[in-house]
């Protein structure tokens, strides 16, 4: 029963069955996400996610929450999309009326404001030889809301057979990571929520059960196997399906876990086998990033769901374990997708200004404030509010392209793939870096900022060289031997600072007025958070209501027992306090003296996401702490991000 | 089934173990390194030793720890009879200990302030002045000093920090050296540079005048670049974009530039170029993508009406085995993303 209970406050929170009414299109924080559910060939099941390049495939599309609680229509008139390929990967041609039609690279049409089902055709340009590598993308293209992508649909067009035979006594099982919708189908390391379950357990075709037999074939986790137990496996008349969850063969870049993982934990085993009841109710089991074997593409993590009695293939699923990853050793394909991203970002958004105008500023463009980079440096929150910048941009290009994450600039080595012209730029003989003529962001422009096109910055260290800063090793020994908050937040000036202040006299980076311009500023500050990530890994900093986890305890109102008060010059200001929340992500304005804030917030609210729902849209410097989760009481919510270089379990 | 449970047991343990075991190897790394560095710090501290020497103990490593060693360093930054060079090694070490100290964040604006003061200890208060000056919304009086500071390092950073922050007076006194190059501080394409960084564009009128008549290429490049917002500039940066005769490091400068301050209007000024099968190929390229970035957008994409000349001459490009392999993956690129209704 305490499972259970657990388990439905977990579908509260983070939205299992789509019911995450918190979550918002992330250029658009206003806007409700419509949670969108699609299927190919009519099925809740994937058994039959396959197409072909002769005839189309009926696919069809619909919005889950399309009424509030009282019965009113969340998108009335419907929502106007488009169905695409993702960018770079054109293997397909859609189509609203398939039959003759000779399809498109793109259709726009409009999802039923009533929640009802919307037919479209897909049809494949190229087939291929791995599952899940074509993707059906359902973007929003509303007149004021438009390009955020809603909905990510794998299949596949093979050249034969398709690798599951179609036999209609076959047993089905549908499977869910998260929600409904394939938004929230992005993991990394921490345990994310899944349910699973049988589709059609009842006649017409009358199915035997029986429970798997432990051989060589397969291998009994130790959660499985309370599972098992729990489903009385010694009946050989259970009404259960018994099914095997693993990685596709050449994945492996998943690890399962059932529902009752503890507290503090991960998912860890590469298999997992769950009894799915006949009555079609589901199962709940977690899944997680294998850790060293991070995605590259979206989709190429899949999860195999075999039926446990005769090993057949029942269905695929294809996710994605997204993590930050280091960008001097990120593929061509990873780089591109993120400079496209950032681009549209920029353009398309038009969000990326916020981001400048932000750091130290008033968001009125022009006017420096004082008030506007104290709650951002030169004290505690320096390391939680640059968190939130970075997660918030993060988000936004996620609702661009849902397969990106931020990566990392190594500052305290050499990082040579960066600075090249195909990616950050290169030094050149001006002042500004040499960006190759297929860069997306060759052209970098700020609008509303009044500054030349490009990017300002001519390193003193070269291409193959690296600022002097203190290293990790010396940044992670700081505040030696108790390993406090107070001591390690002095990376700021010994980690962070050095990385700007080196990076040319009259770089961008090199002022925090400016340093934002620079799209180097987020890998950058990527890197940053990574270390205290792993600072917090190492030292167990997750506690937060531990001074050594965070100093300043307690509210700028009221600090906790023993904590300093109050304080400009050493800025203990409002906002720097755990219980505080932060700007401009609280919209809180105005104000005097150390309780003042800038005088307007643009960067608000910070985008509810439905594949993280922490930290929710008004952070606090607590929520922004342990960004795994693993202090929470349920596992699963965490902020959604993890680095490729540790494993924080 | 024991031993599948013992099985499951052993795979666990070990999986944990192995995680365990990284963080503890990087637990004694840790360890190890503030060990060492006690030790090269005692070393420093060590007066009996040679100034190479003790610089030399101390020179590997970035940080301190121990709080008595770093109340040493103080003292030794703070003790003017003390070796120059000793006492910029100790600064050097402390940077993160100088924020909210009075004596060291006073002695740093008056190492900075005073060009006879020795320059290793000198050279580190302006390292040290870069660092802190980051994160500062401050800006200390020694910067106006500094405009006139002998040295070059001195004068770019002053000029940098204060045209960021938006002071009359160091923009006009780069104006004037751009006006009358004897009264200049800095080098032009320098100057130029450091102008457009500021919020403030005061600069557009005089430096308009100097793309009219200079004849130096790396300032003409800078305000080429610079210009973009500047109206007026606008049918020279159009003409020049358009030259075959101008080199195209100086093509490619203004069509940015006109990108910068007109993006709306890019496939105009992107057209002829494009088109020009004399252009280079890089500039073909570039301005392409920036047609790119305007259109790929569903907001334009939607309401875009039939293909233009520039979407059929981009069709026609994408389907010329003739042309550069670049030009062709360009222009499809655009193809695929901007999909114009042909």
């Amino acid at each position: 029963m305490k499972k259970l209970i657990i388990i439905l406050q977990l579908m509260s929170a983070i939205g299992v069955c789509g019911q995450n009414d918190s979550a918002v299109i992330p250029a658009c924080p206003d806007r409700l996400l419509p949670i969108i559910e699609v299927q190919i060939n009519n099925t809740s099941s994937n058994h039959d996610d396959y197409g072909s390049t002769n005839i189309y495939t009926v696919c069809s599309a619909r919005i889950i929450n399309y009424a509030d609680s009282v019965g009113n229509k969340n998108f009335p008139g419907g929502l106007p999309v488009e169905l695409r390929n993702p960018v770079s990967i054109s293997k397909l041609v859609f189509s609203n009326i398939g039959d003759t039609d000779s399809g498109t690279a793109s259709v726009f049409d409009t999802l039923p404001e009533d929640g009802s089902w919307f037919t479209f055709f897909v049809k494949g340009i190229v087939t291929s030889k791995v599952d899940k590598t074509a993707i059906i993308e359902i973007a929003l293209a509303d007149v004021t809301c438009f390009d955020a992508v809603l909905a990510r649909k794998a299949l596949m067009i093979p050249s034969g057979p398709a690798p599951i035979p179609f036999y209609e006594d076959r047993p089905r099982v549908e499977i869910e990571i998260g929600s409904v919708s394939t938004l929230d189908d992005y993991v990394t390391w921490s345990p994310k929520l899944c349910r699973i379950r049988w589709v059609n357990p009842a006649p017409p075709i009358q199915i035997s059960f029986h429970k798997p037999v432990a051989s060589n074939s397969f291998v009994f986790s130790q959660a499985s196997f309370v599972e098992a137990g729990n489903a009385n496996p010694a009946s050989e008349d259970s009404t259960f399906l018994y099914v095997t969850l693993q990685n596709m063969k050449g994945t492996n870049r998943l690890r399962f876990a059932n529902d009752s993982l503890a507290a503090g934990y991960t998912a860890t085993d590469s298999v997992l086998t769950l009894a799915l009841p006949a009555d079609s109710s589901w199962v709940y089991f977690y899944v997680a990033g294998n850790f060293n074997n991070a995605s590259i593409n979206d989709k190429d993590a899949v999860i195999e769901i075999i039926d446990a009695e005769d090993s057949l293939l029942l269905s695929r699923e294809g996710i994605m374990v997204r993590i930050r990853k280091n960008a001097n050793k990120i593929t061509a394909a990873e780089r591109d997708r993120y400079l496209g991203d950032l681009k549209k970002l920029d353009l398309t958004y038009n969000d990326y200004i916020d981001f400048v105008q932000t750091h130290s500023r008033d968001n009125t463009g022009i006017v420096l404030s004082k008030v506007a980079s104290r709650q951002a440096h030169k004290g505690s929150a320096f390391l939680p509010w640059h968190r939130t910048f970075i997660l918030h941009l993060e988000r936004l290009l996620q609702s661009i392209d849902p397969s990106v994450a931020l990566p990392y600039w190594k500052f305290d080595t050499s990082a040579p793939n960066i600075f090249k012209p195909n990616f950050m730029g290169s030094n050149s003989s001006t002042y500004m870096a040499n960006l190759a003529a297929t860069n997306p962001i060759v052209s970098w422009t700020l609008p509303g900022e009044g500054v030349p096109v490009g990017i300002q910055r001519k390193i003193p260290y070269g291409n193959n060289g690296h600022p002097a800063v203190a290293s990790e090793i010396a940044t992670l020994a700081l505040g030696s031997p108790s390993f406090s908050f107070s001591g390690f937040k002095s990376m700021e000036v010994s980690f962070h600072n050095p990385v700007h202040s080196k990076s040319g006299a009259n770089s961008w980076l090199i002022s925090q007025i400016t340093s934002t311009r620079d799209p180097i500023f987020f890998l950058l500050h990527c890197n940053v958070d990574r270390l205290w990530a792993k600072w917090q890994w190492l030292h167990n900093r997750y506690a937060t209501n531990d001074t050594v986890t965070y100093d300043l305890q307690g509210s700028f109102y009221a600090p906790a027992a023993g904590v300093l008060g109050p304080n400009t010059t050493a800025n203990r200001t409002l906002g720097q306090y755990a219980d505080d929340t932060i700007w401009p992500w609280d919209n809180i304005t105005g104000g005097s003296g150390a309780a003042a804030r800038p005088h307007i917030a643009v960067l608000t609210p910070l985008p509810v996401t439905l594949n993280a729902a922490l930290p929710g849209s008004k952070p606090t410097i607590k929520s922004m702490i342990d960004y795994i989760g693993i202090t929470n009481v349920t596992p699963g919510l965490d902020l959604g991000f993890g680095y490729d270089d540790f494993f924080p379990y | 089934m024991k031993k599948i449970i013992l099985s499951i047991l052993i795979i666990s343990s070990s999986l944990v173990y192995g995680q365990n075991e990284t963080k503890d190897s990087l637990d004694h790394e840790i360890d190890d390194y503030v060990n060492n560095v006690n030790k090269a710090a005692n070393q420093f501290l060590n007066d009996k030793l040679s100034a190479a020497e003790r610089i030399k103990a101390i020179e590997p490593y970035e940080i301190i720890y121990d709080e008595k060693q770093v109340q040493q360093f103080k003292t030794i930054v703070l003790d003017n009879n003390e070796n120059p060079e000793i006492r910029a090694a100790a600064l050097n070490k402390i940077y993160q200990f100088v924020p909210g100290d009075e004596k060291l964040e006073l002695l740093m604006y008056q190492l900075l302030g005073n060009p006879q003061a020795p320059k290793s200890l000198r050279k580190e208060a302006l390292e040290l002045a870069e660092n802190l000056s980051f994160a500062s919304m401050d800006v200390p009086d020694v910067y106006q000093k500094m405009l006139e500071d002998p040295e070059y390092e001195f004068r770019l950073f002053a000029f940098t920090k204060l045209i960021i922050h938006g002071d009359s007076r160091a923009q006009q006194k780069l104006i004037e050296g751009l006006e009358n190059p004897r009264l200049a501080s800095l080098p032009a394409p320098t100057a130029i540079s450091i102008l457009s960084m500021s919020l403030k564009k005061e600069f557009y009128p005089a430096l308009y005048k100097i793309l009219q008549q200079t004849k130096d290429e790396p300032t003409r490049l800078e305000a080429i670049r610079a210009l973009g917002f500047y109206k007026e500039a606008r049918p020279k940066l159009i003409a020049i974009s358009r030259d075959a005769g101008e080199q195209e490091e100086f093509r490619e400068t203004a069509l940015d530039a006109l990108y910068a301050g007109d993006r709306e209007n890019i496939v105009t000024y992107a057209l002829p170029i494009v088109a020009d099968m004399r252009t280079p190929l890089r500039l073909q390229l570039v301005a392409i993508q920036m047609a790119i970035d305007v259109r790929q957008s569903i907001a334009y994409r939607r309401k875009a009406a039939k293909a233009d000349n520039f979407d059929l001459l981009i069709k026609r490009l994408s389907k010329d085995k003739n042309k550069d392999i670049q030009l062709q993956q360009m222009a499809t690129k655009y193809v695929e993303d901007v999909r114009p209704k042909y």
